[in-house]
């Protein structure tokens, strides 16, 4: 079943289009992360999913229309947006309170989901603290906690990892997974693409409000990512000794470097052709590219 | 409806009430009890429209007390939701503008009901006032946290600063609540100045809640009724319109 169905999203702000004619979904249980570059058009999108904007198209959570059929929509997400947002007059455990009363849940659940929520995000030591009181890295923690209060399907976290540290952010990374694994779907957006990379199973690509690339992780670092061949060599390998259609030669004395895309099935060849010209290989190492580097390779279209 | 957001929308108005005190419910009791007691001195013999003066007095600043109360309420606690975008966390909940709007004005209700029993054992030192028309009082009552609650949440949706709001307060609130016949009664008054009181809404739920606690008024009553009632479905409507159409916080 599709968690969440975009339709011709269209959203115009008054000088400019953040998103133009988006069309996706993401199915249910997926760990879907959705990368671009600052404008690309992702805060726009989730708050039209959150129905914070008014919007052209169509959006529907598990089949229900975001607009139409809202309370039921709603009661699907859990969202933890770019901003923080917090209740002011509130301590931490209030504020896990108070959000999960306003998704209507009974008394004794909001009771149960409250202290599994400090438990499970390390706040038991402050729950009594004013939200305004909390460090950065606390806040972000929280805004997760209250995301989930309600025992969402679906959770919605627009740059969550902002402002962590980088234990805060692998427990993080750990909790996120177990969470996607108990079955709920995740959509992500962060700067951070390593975050994304090692997370999400699909990986959405948008740039001026369009998808640029769109697909499960393997196919689009299949796809899209260029590899890397290196070679070692006993002496320098002459420039005009290999030839490979769309790949990219880089010779430094003894190393050359050949990237392009299916150097794997090419590498046999190359070897071939060194090794026949009297030059004795010492090393090879092929990898792929990181998909950072496909993200600004594509983004920046270069 | 889902009934427990609601209620935990008018839970958190209740919580902040409780930790600002000292702001919300404590100054207009105080200011009630300085005007009781000048007042109490100075015309103690005074009698206006066929009342005590201190008797006259009670049921205005009461109004006075109730109008100030409701604006304030849901015009800071929304502006302060806009500000701290809090406002966002209840938009992403399954919450309908419907309950939304209630719940604001609830809370206004309520916390324009403590500030007016505040008062009323305040004037017990002076005056132990007696109901005349309670169907009246609850009438003006209800209506004044309807509409003034009501102006409170378009005012808050509009502002953009803490300074909006104070500007309404300072050049529209206070003068009509002043020229509102909370100190006088208007046939005290020049003619002319009488028949611009006429056009002061504020008059209309002084003069009735009045007519509530003394059985005596001002003005014509069933104008006032009419006019109350009007102006506060009016107001109310547009407010759940706005709200519906998503006003100036979903874009």
């Amino acid at each position: 079943m599709q968690a969440i169905e975009i339709k011709n999203l269209k959203k115009d702000y008054k000088d400019e289009q953040a998103v133009k004619d988006m069309d996706f979904y993401i199915q249910e249980g997926d760990f879907f992360g959705f990368i671009g570059p600052n404008g690309a058009g992702k805060t726009t999108t989730i708050q039209c999913i959150m129905g914070l904007l008014k919007f052209e198209g169509s959006i529907n959570i598990f089949g229900n229309d975001n607009v139409k059929d809202y309370i039921e929509a709603r009661k699907l997400i859990g969202f933890s947006p770019q901003e923080e947002n917090l209740d002011p007059f509130l301590n931490v455990e209030q504020a896990l309170h108070f959000t999960a009363g306003y998704y209507g849940l009974k008394r004794e659940k909001i009771k149960e989901r409250v202290e599994l929520m400090l438990k499970d995000f390390g706040l038991e030591k402050h729950r009594k603290k004013n939200t305004r009181a909390l460090s950065g890295g606390m806040k972000r923690r929280l805004l997760l906690a209250r995301s989930l209060v309600h025992d969402p399907k679906i959770l919605i976290l627009d740059e969550p990892t902002a402002a962590m540290d980088v234990e805060l952010r692998q427990d993080f990374w750990k909790l996120m997974k177990r969470i996607n694994k108990e079955g709920k779907t995740i959509m992500l957006t962060s700067h951070y693409i390593e975050e994304v990379e090692q997370l999400c199973n699909t990986i959405c690509i948008v740039n001026e409000g369009k998808i640029l690339a769109m697909d499960k992780k393997e196919t689009i670092m299949q796809d899209l990512s260029n590899q890397e061949l290196k070679i070692k060599s006993n002496k320098p390998v002459p420039k005009d000794l290999i030839k490979v259609e769309a790949c990219k030669m880089i010779h430094d004395n003894t190393t050359t470097l050949v990237v392009g895309k299916d150097i794997r099935k090419k590498a046999n060849d190359i070897i071939k052709t060194i090794e026949k010209a009297g030059i004795k290989i010492e090393e090879i190492d092929i990898k792929n590219e990181s998909l950072e580097k496909v993200f600004l390779r594509i983004t920046k279209n270069e | 409806m889902s009934r427990t957001s609601f209620a935990y929308i008018v839970k958190r108005e209740l919580y902040r009430l409780y930790t600002t005190l000292s702001q919300s419910l404590f100054p207009p009791i105080i200011s009630s009890l300085l005007f009781l007691t000048i007042f109490n001195f100075v015309l103690k013999d005074k009698s206006t429209i066929g009342a005590p003066f201190t008797e006259f007095l009670v049921p205005g600043l009461i109004m006075m007390a109730v109008i100030n109360s409701s604006f304030t309420s849901t015009s800071f606690s929304l502006f302060l939701s806009k500000w701290t975008k809090q406002i966002q966390l209840i938009l992403t909940t399954p919450t309908s503008y419907l309950e939304l709007v209630s719940a604001y004005l609830v809370g206004a209700t309520l916390r324009s009901l403590l500030v007016s029993i505040g008062i009323f054992l305040v004037t017990l030192l002076f005056v132990v006032p007696s109901v005349a028309h309670l169907w009246a009082l609850l009438y003006y009552f209800i209506l004044a946290c309807m509409l003034f609650g009501s102006i409170g949440i378009i005012l808050a949706l509009k502002a953009e600063t803490f300074e909006h709001l104070g500007v309404v307060t300072t050049f529209f609130l206070t003068p009509l609540t002043m020229l509102g016949g909370v100190f006088y009664s208007i046939k005290d008054l020049p003619i002319w100045f009488q028949k611009i009181t006429l056009l002061n809404p504020v008059f209309y739920f002084v003069d009735g809640f009045r007519y509530g606690l003394l059985g005596v008024t001002d003005g014509p009553l069933g104008i006032g009724m009419a006019v109350t009632f009007i102006l506060t479905a009016t107001t109310v409507a547009v407010v759940v319109y706005l709200m519906k159409i998503g006003w100036k916080v979903r874009y």
